[in-house]
């Protein structure tokens, strides 16, 4: 019990990874992304790349973390590029004809991962000394989640620390509030923008490259990880990355539940608990009508 | 409400007239001159012509922005596969048309409370749930599917007119419903909700009606589709497709009637081309996507609807509608 709990958390944070980049864009770019499932799926692939030439079975713990950093930067440095290119363009579009346009480049992502990388289900093997489970005060954990629970943390951490403490988190925070105010002012909003997604995408790059190890990667990946994504954001309240990270580690904790006690639930209960919440608080758990929270 | 000028309504009756016909004679003879590679391609066409026209009830029309159609049109689809060898086809035809507007009912109760965005996500969360429960249930074949789906005694070219004749009625429905005070009233619906219910309108059924209209729609093209292709899989219901009937509405230009299956008639070939090229499909089908909302936002039938309109004295009614 308290184990799969443990488990879960674990998924929680990684699913805040890719959750919080998404909110964060949201709030500051009013757009809800479908193609943040790509550059998550994009992280993976960009660890497979890395890690690829080496052994199938073992994988060294600094070539992970260095393939992970490098893999989460790379994804930024396209997210870069399609925020120039293509969502300039989209912001200026209604919700929906926007939600279309992010659809529109989930599709491209995907194809293009599908064109160098094939259908066929790659794998990275957990790097040494992580792929293991210890027993902690007699609950059994798994060290792997550990890691992610300490990488959601020092994520969490710094976002908050980033937002609420750095120059440039008061102008992405008044960006989200009124975007024209800023503009009015001086702020350089394209600039802002700009940098909101691409940190959005490296986090969900790094979310992406330290699922390598738990999933089989294929270009499918985008797909079904945006759709968790998204429950956990609307879940959350739109725009909020402390909701997120709520939502995301309840939602964890009750999808590994689901898997040890009852598997037929496991993924369903995302669309349970999102519809149990929104029929009762439809703005989400932590709900801040504009502006980041 | 009387958004359709009687003149150009009785324009698009005489041109229907004349079409009517035709279309008539292509079905009956098609069978006799393609292969029968070709005569699937077209049945994929005729259905997702269906599934289009109703999906644009909520796009369209009354601005639902459904994100979950693919799950009623595999609704319908696996209700013919479950009972295709007890229930003969028109009768199981009806019965996944019903089945799915049920559930579309059941679905568009709680969603209908939500607007915009939130509506795109709760129909892309229910629909997604619905493909894992597929997927995960062994009495309905689980991961595999149903196949050897048969339809009664009816020979391929059966098949065809079959498809055939059901989705030609089942459009004429749709144009019929669409121009009339129901359909008009869903498109004040999408103008201005709030003052439609300022003026005593009752939104919410309107809302319910329109979804459990386009689901109803989408089932009965999943049982088509269930026919024609003799199996189903829960691919068929994953939230990916669901973007697809959306994508042809696009493409064609949501503010019109006809602007969905001159959609589906270009993706569903424009597929079919790209087919060879696993990849390539999904990066053209997404790069059009974003051009048309960036550059042909009214669609196809809005970028050649003035010059088509002319043509034929607004008798297309390309220029009916928004």
């Amino acid at each position: 019990m308290l184990g799969s709990v443990f488990a879960g958390i674990g998924d929680g944070f990684l699913l805040f990874l890719i959750a919080s980049g998404l909110t964060l864009i949201f709030g500051v770019m009013r757009i809800l992304n479908f193609s943040h499932g790509g550059y998550f799926m994009l992280g993976g692939y960009f660890v497979y790349q890395a890690v690829a030439s080496g052994s199938p079975i073992s994988l060294p713990l600094p070539l992970f973390v260095l393939a992970v950093v490098g893999g989460a930067l790379a994804v930024g440095v396209v997210g870069i590029a399609t925020e120039r290119l293509i969502f300039r363009k989209i912001y200026r579009l209604s919700d929906i004809a926007s939600l279309l346009g992010t659809f529109g480049l989930l599709l491209v992502i995907e194809g293009v991962a599908e064109i160098i990388w094939g259908v066929n289900p790659m794998s990275v093997p957990f790097p040494t000394a992580l792929g293991r489970s210890i027993v902690v005060g007699g609950v059994r954990v798994g060290t792997y989640s550990i890691v992610l629970i300490a990488v959601g943390i020092v994520v969490a951490v710094g976002l908050w620390a980033l937002l609420w403490r750095t120059a440039f988190g008061e102008r992405a925070r008044a960006v989200a509030e009124d975007r024209y105010v800023c503009e009015l002012a001086g702020v350089n909003t394209a600039l802002v923008s700009t940098s909101v997604f691409a940190l959005g995408t490296v986090l969900a790059g790094l979310g992406g490259a330290l699922a390598t190890p738990l999933i089989a990667l294929t270009p499918d990946v985008a797909t079904a990880f945006i759709i968790e994504a998204f429950a956990i954001v609307i879940v959350g309240g739109l725009g909020s990355i402390s909701g997120a990270m709520i939502a995301a580690i309840g939602f964890g904790v009750a999808d590994s539940l689901a898997i040890t006690y009852y598997p037929p639930l496991s993924g369903v209960i995302f669309f349970i608990l999102m519809f149990v919440v929104l029929l009762v608080r439809p703005q989400g758990l932590v709900s801040n009508a504009r502006g980041l929270a | 409400m009387r958004a359709v000028l009687p003149e150009r309504r009785a324009g698009e009756a005489t041109v229907l007239g004349f079409a009517g016909p035709l279309i008539a004679i292509a079905v009956a003879v098609i069978p006799s001159v393609v292969s029968g590679a070709t005569m699937f391609l077209m049945e994929q066409v005729l259905i997702q012509i269906l599934f289009a026209t109703s999906t644009n009830f909520l796009f369209g029309r009354s601005h639902m922005p459904s994100f979950g159609q693919a799950a009623f049109f595999g609704t319908g689809a696996y209700t013919v596969a479950l009972l295709y060898s007890h229930v003969p086809v028109a009768a199981l035809l009806l019965l996944a048309m019903a089945f799915s507007a049920v559930c579309s009912a059941l679905i568009a109760a709680v969603s209908v409370r939500t607007r915009g965005i939130i509506f795109a996500n709760v129909t892309l969360a229910l629909g997604q749930g619905m493909y894992l429960l597929a997927f995960k249930t062994s009495w309905v074949g689980g991961e595999n599917g149903i196949p050897g789906i048969t339809a009664g005694s009816l020979s391929t070219r059966g098949i065809w007119y079959l498809t055939g004749g059901v989705v030609v009625a089942a459009v004429a429905v749709c144009w019929v419903i669409y121009h009339s005070p129901f359909g008009v009233t869903l498109q004040a619906l999408r103008e201005d909700a709030v003052r439609l219910e300022f003026l005593g309108v009752r939104v919410g059924r309107f809302r319910l009606a329109a979804f459990t209209l386009a689901g109803a729609g989408a089932g009965l093209a999943g049982g088509l589709f269930a026919y024609t292709a003799g199996i189903v899989t829960p691919g068929t219901m994953y939230w990916t497709q669901s973007g697809y009937p959306i994508l042809m509405i696009l493409v064609g230009g949501m503010g019109f009637f006809w602007g969905p299956a001159v959609g589906a008639i270009g993706v569903t070939l424009l597929l079919n081309q790209l087919s060879g090229h696993p990849g390539w499909d999904l990066v053209i089908l997404g790069l059009v996507l974003i051009g048309v909302l960036l550059f042909a936002p009214r669609g196809l039938v809005g970028l050649f609807g003035s010059w088509f309109g002319r043509l034929s004295q607004k008798g297309l009614g390309v220029t009916a509608g928004s």
